[in-house]
């Protein structure tokens, strides 16, 4: 009698598909900040002329208050702005003052002398601009002549 | 009376699509300086940006199953130490070269803590060029060094 093998052997390998996979990889971004303390004069040169007065009355003022702008940027708290001249006896006065501030306050009129004054008060974390509004005045008896002023601004901190 | 063996042997077998993962490697870091430009230039320049070169990242993307095999790019920012006036932005400048293709767009997007699909493609691809652009500089912005990594992940399709 016969005998009869039947092997059957099925495989079936099913394999679900991989699940979507994701890989990873990164580089850095570093942003470095310095500290940033600008100030800058735009217009140039200025000249003043006394040439007039009435009679009686000392010479009138010479003024200017378009010419020059002053610009500052800081990204720090707790500046300011001082001015000084480097003319140490001048002849006649002059004055300058910060008019039409932003970004600061004005510290008023200032009359000009080689120690630092403060000019603009109040500046932090900002930009600013203000218009230099320049005054020279004389008296009969000063007499006549002419000053030569080199005038520095200097952002610094405040006290 | 002989035997017969009768010996069928069925195998079924189904490849299974492989396991392994698409694969990622990147090229590359980018470092801002912010430093004085001048007064008022110092806000206005600073806030009009700073740029790196057009592949200042590459990136490859290998073990693909092949041309039609599609991915997904995305693309987050994972903060070391940020201030929110900031703003990375990023854009694929070059689709590189290899089988398959690289859809990408033209302009700049931002670059958020999620997860965010930057580009699509099929394939393997080599030299996929990436450029960074940082924006808010402002004199609000302290003084510092500000760390963030940029975390891209390739996501299989498929």
């Amino acid at each position: 009698m016969g005998k009869r093998v039947c092997v059957c052997l099925l495989a079936a390998i099913l394999a679900s598909s991989a699940a979507p996979a994701g890989t990873t990889d990164s580089h850095t971004v570093t942003v470095n900040v310095s500290a940033i303390n600008e100030v800058g004069i735009t217009g140039g040169n200025i000249t003043l002329t006394i040439d007039s007065a009435t009679p009686g009355s000392e010479p009138n003022d010479a003024s200017d208050a378009t010419t020059c702008d002053l610009d500052w940027t800081t990204n720090e708290a707790s500046k300011k702005i001082t001015v000084a001249t480097d003319l140490a006896s001048p002849n006649f006065t002059l004055k300058v003052e910060a008019a039409n501030v932003t970004g600061g306050t004005s510290a008023g009129q200032v009359t000009l002398s080689t120690t630092a004054q403060d000019f603009v008060t109040g500046i932090s974390t900002t930009t600013g601009t203000c218009d230099l509004s320049y005054t020279a005045s004389a008296t009969a008896a000063d007499g006549t002549g002419s000053d030569t002023h080199t005038v520095t601004y200097t952002i610094t901190a405040s006290a | 009376m002989g035997s017969r063996l009768v010996l069928a042997t069925l195998l079924l077998f189904t490849a299974a699509s492989a396991s392994g993962a698409v694969d990622l490697a990147l090229l590359g870091s980018w470092a801002a300086e912010v430093e004085p430009e001048g007064p008022g230039a110092g806000a206005a320049g600073a806030a009009g940006g700073r740029e790196s070169s057009a592949d200042e990242v590459v990136l490859s993307i290998h073990n693909t199953r092949g041309p039609n095999d599609a991915w997904r790019l995305d693309v987050r920012r994972s903060d070391t130490k940020w201030t929110d006036h900031l703003t990375l932005w990023v854009k694929v400048t070059s689709a590189g070269t290899g089988e398959g293709s690289v859809n990408r767009r033209a302009h700049y997007q931002e670059i958020t803590t999620g997860d965010t699909p930057l580009c699509s493609g099929t394939g393997d691809r080599n030299g996929v060029c990436i450029q960074l652009r940082l924006t808010g500089m402002s004199p609000e912005v302290p003084p510092d060094r500000y760390l963030s990594s940029i975390v891209y992940t390739v996501v299989d399709e498929s």
